[in-house]
C-alpha cells in the first residue's frame, strides 16, 4: 500500500482512526512562536529519540494555501518518524500561512525565503547542531532548494515534487481551482475576468504572488544547493526527471524516488480525510538515516 | 498576540491562544473555544479558524484553538476512551486551563462539522458553557446516537437534500447545465438516486417527525439556562436537510420560541472555499459575539 488514508468521519466513526494503529510511539511536540516583533512564525519542534545521536537537524517546509491543510497531518508524521530516528526536526508555518501572523496575501516568496532561513537559525539555536536538512513539498520544496542555493550550512535536501517551473505551477492553480468551481456546490464572488482567477481554493492568489510565481524556474538555479538531495515524485506523471539530471550537472549526489500517488493531488473538502503517505515517509526516513549516521 | 500553549491534564494537546486586541482584557467576557473540524488541525478549513479568533479578539475577546488527541499537532492519548467521550473531557480540560491561566470562566464553544456537534454537546451539559455557534453541524440532535444516524434518517436528509439543491438552491442552473452537458457522475448518484427512491416508495414508513423527544428536552434546558446557540449553514452542505428533516414542522416552533438562531450562508460549500463567503461566516460569527458584549455577567457557574 501506497498511501495510508486515514477517514475521520463524524464523531461516531472516530472512535478508531487506523492511524492510532501506526503510531506506535509518541514524541514530545513544542509549539512556539519565534521571530521579532509582531511579525511572528508558529513552530513545532520535535526534540530527537534517545535512541541515536545525529550531527544534522531537519526544517520541513510545509507547501502552500490548501495543500498546507491538506498535508499538515502526512508533514507531523514525518517530523515525529525523523525525531524517532534522532533528528532534532522544527516545522513552522510562513507568513501568512497556518498560525503564523499576517494574511496570506501579503506573502511573498522573498518573505517566505527569509522565514525559511529564520527556521533554520531557530532549530540551529535550539539543538545545537551546526548541520541542517531542509525538507520540502510542492512550493516549500522549491523555497528549500533556492535558499539552499544561497547558504553554505544546508547539507542535504528532500525535494517532494517540487514547483520546477512557476509559469507552469500558476497554471495548475488556475485549472484547479476551475475544477473545484465546476464541481462543488458554490458561487464565485463574480465571473473570473482574464485567464486568471483572483482565488485558489479558498486562499488569495494576489497579482504580486502570480508575478512572484512565474519567476520561479529551479532549471536556472546555477549553484549547487546541497551535496546530496532525493527527489521524491508522486504525481501521477513522472516530471522531475529534469530537475533530477540538472542537480547532477551540478554536482550533487542525487537520489530519486517514485512513488505515485494521484489521488492525493485532488482537491477535497471532506474535512475527515487525511492522507498519510506512509511509503514516502519511510523513504524519506531512511535516506536521512543512510546519509546522516 | 498569539501564544502557542500545551494544555490538558497531561499538557500535551497543542493550542493557540489569540489575545484582545485591548489594553486590558475583561475576564468576566467568555473566551471563545474552536474544536477541530475533522481532522483539520486547529488552523480550520482555508485557515477559517485563524481568521474567526483574530476576529473575535479584535473585538475583545480570548480565543483558544487547540487540537484533540491525535488530532493536528497533539499526540494521541493512551486514555483508550471512545474519541467522543476524550474529546468531551479534553474540552473540559481546555476550559480549566484558561480558568487556572487567565482567570477566565464562561465560555462560548464553537466548531465546524464534528467541532459544532462536541460544541453543542458540551453545552448540553457544562454550565460554564454560555453559548455554542455551530457550523454545518450534522447528527447532533441525535446525540443518543452518537453521530450515527439511522439509515432511515440519513435517506430522509439525502432525499430532501437532492430535491432542495436541484430545485430550490442557488446553485439550481448550475447543477442542471452540468446533468444535461454530461458534467454529472451518473455511475454514483444514479444508483443512489434510485435506491433513495426505492426506500422512499416501499420502505417502511418511520416517524414523521424523527428528532428524539429528549432532544426537544435538551434544547428547551439550553433556553432556560439562556445558553446562546447559534446554527450557521452551508446552502451547499447536507447538514442543513439534516436539520430541516430531523425538525420538520417543530423548526418555526424552535426559531419562534428562540430556542433556534439559524444562519443560512448561500452559494458555499461545506468549508466555505470562497474567499467571499470566508468574510460572511466571520463577519455572522463577529456581530453574533457583539450582542454578547451587551448582556450583564453573572457570576460564573462551578464546573461540574
Amino acid at each position: 500500500m501506497r498511501a495510508i488514508e486515514v477517514v475521520l468521519d463524524l464523531p461516531g466513526e472516530y472512535d478508531r482512526p487506523r492511524e492510532w494503529h501506526i503510531e506506535t510511539r509518541q514524541m514530545a511536540v513544542q509549539p512556539f512562536f519565534f521571530g521579532t516583533g509582531a511579525e511572528l512564525l508558529f513552530g513545532c519542534y520535535h526534540a530527537p529519540g534517545p535512541a541515536t545521536h545525529r550531527t544534522s537537524a531537519v526544517v520541513l517546509c510545509y507547501p502552500m494555501g490548501e495543500e498546507y491543510i491538506r498535508f499538515h497531518r502526512a508533514w507531523r508524521y514525518l517530523a515525529a518518524r525523523l525525531a524517532e530516528a534522532g533528528f532534532p526536526a522544527l516545522r513552522f508555518d510562513y507568513y501568512g500561512c497556518g498560525n503564523s501572523a499576517g494574511d496570506f496575501e501579503h506573502g511573498s516568496i522573498d518573505r517566505w525565503r527569509a522565514d525559511v532561513s529564520a527556521a533554520i537559525g531557530q532549530v540551529r539555536r535550539r539543538c545545537g547542531v551546526s548541520r541542517v536538512c531542509l525538507i520540502g513539498l510542492r512550493l516549500g520544496a522549491t523555497l528549500s532548494m533556492v535558499v539552499a542555493a544561497e547558504r553554505a550550512d544546508v547539507n542535504g535536501l528532500v525535494l517532494w515534487d517540487p514547483v520546477v517551473s512557476g509559469p507552469a505551477h500558476v497554471a495548475e492553480l488556475a485549472a484547479a481551482h476551475k475544477e473545484m468551481l465546476a464541481k462543488a456546490l458554490v458561487m464565485p464572488e463574480r465571473p473570473t475576468r482574464g485567464p486568471l482567477p483572483t482565488e485558489v481554493l479558498g486562499f488569495p492568489l494576489t497579482h504580486s504572488l502570480v508575478t512572484d510565481l512565474e519567476q520561479i524556474d529551479l532549471l536556472a538555479v546555477q549553484q549547487r544547493p546541497a551535496n546530496n538531495v532525493l527527489i521524491i515524485s508522486s504525481h501521477e506523471q513522472d516530471t522531475q526527471r529534469p530537475l533530477e539530471q540538472h542537480l547532477r550537472r551540478l554536482g550533487a549526489r542525487v537520489a530519486y524516488q517514485r512513488s505515485p500517488i494521484p489521488d492525493v493531488w485532488e482537491w477535497n473538502e471532506d474535512v475527515g480525510r487525511v492522507i498519510l503517505p506512509s511509503e514516502i515517509v519511510q523513504a524519506t526516513v531512511a535516506w536521512m538515516s543512510a546519509v546522516y549516521p | 498576540m498569539e501564544e502557542a500553549e500545551l494544555l490538558g491534564k497531561d499538557r500535551d494537546l497543542v493550542g493557540v491562544v489569540t489575545h484582545p486586541a485591548v489594553e486590558e482584557a475583561d475576564s468576566k467576557l467568555p473566551a471563545f473555544l474552536l474544536l477541530n473540524a475533522g481532522s483539520v488541525h486547529h488552523v480550520g478549513p482555508n485557515r477559517l479558524y485563524v481568521k474567526i479568533a483574530r476576529h473575535l479578539a479584535s473585538l475583545g475577546f480570548m480565543a483558544l484553538r487547540f487540537d484533540f488527541a491525535g488530532v493536528g499537532d497533539s499526540p494521541r492519548r493512551r486514555d483508550r476512551l471512545p474519541f467522543g467521550e476524550s474529546a468531551v473531557r479534553q474540552t473540559q480540560e481546555a476550559m480549566h486551563h484558561l480558568t487556572a491561566t487567565r482567570g477566565i470562566e464562561r465560555f462560548v464553544l464553537m466548531g465546524l462539522c464534528s467541532g459544532a456537534v462536541f460544541s453543542y454537546r458540551m453545552a448540553t451539559f457544562d454550565p460554564r458553557v454560555m453559548g455554542a455557534v455551530l457550523i454545518n453541524a450534522w447528527g447532533h440532535l441525535h446525540d443518543g446516537a452518537d453521530g450515527r444516524l439511522p439509515p432511515h434518517i440519513v435517506n430522509r436528509v439525502l432525499v430532501h437534500y437532492y430535491a432542495r439543491i436541484a430545485l430550490r438552491s442557488s446553485f439550481r442552473t448550475k447543477v442542471w447545465r452540468r446533468a444535461l452537458t454530461g458534467g454529472m457522475d451518473y455511475g454514483a448518484r444514479v444508483p443512489l438516486a434510485l435506491k433513495l427512491a426505492r426506500n422512499r416508495l416501499f420502505g417502511r414508513r418511520k416517524q414523521a417527525t424523527p428528532v428524539e423527544a429528549d432532544s426537544a428536552a435538551r434544547m428547551q434546558q439550553l433556553a432556560e439556562r439562556s445558553v446562546r446557540v447559534l446554527h450557521i449553514y452551508s446552502e451547499g452542505d447536507k447538514t442543513l436537510d439534516y436539520l430541516q428533516v430531523a425538525l420538520g414542522d417543530r423548526l418555526p416552533e424552535w426559531r419562534r420560541r428562540g430556542w433556534l438562531d439559524v444562519r443560512i450562508v448561500r452559494g458555499t460549500n461545506h468549508t466555505f472555499t470562497p474567499l467571499w463567503k470566508q468574510r460572511e461566516l466571520v463577519d455572522i460569527i463577529g456581530t453574533w459575539a457583539q450582542n454578547l458584549l451587551d448582556e450583564p455577567r453573572p457570576p460564573a457557574a462551578s464546573p461540574p
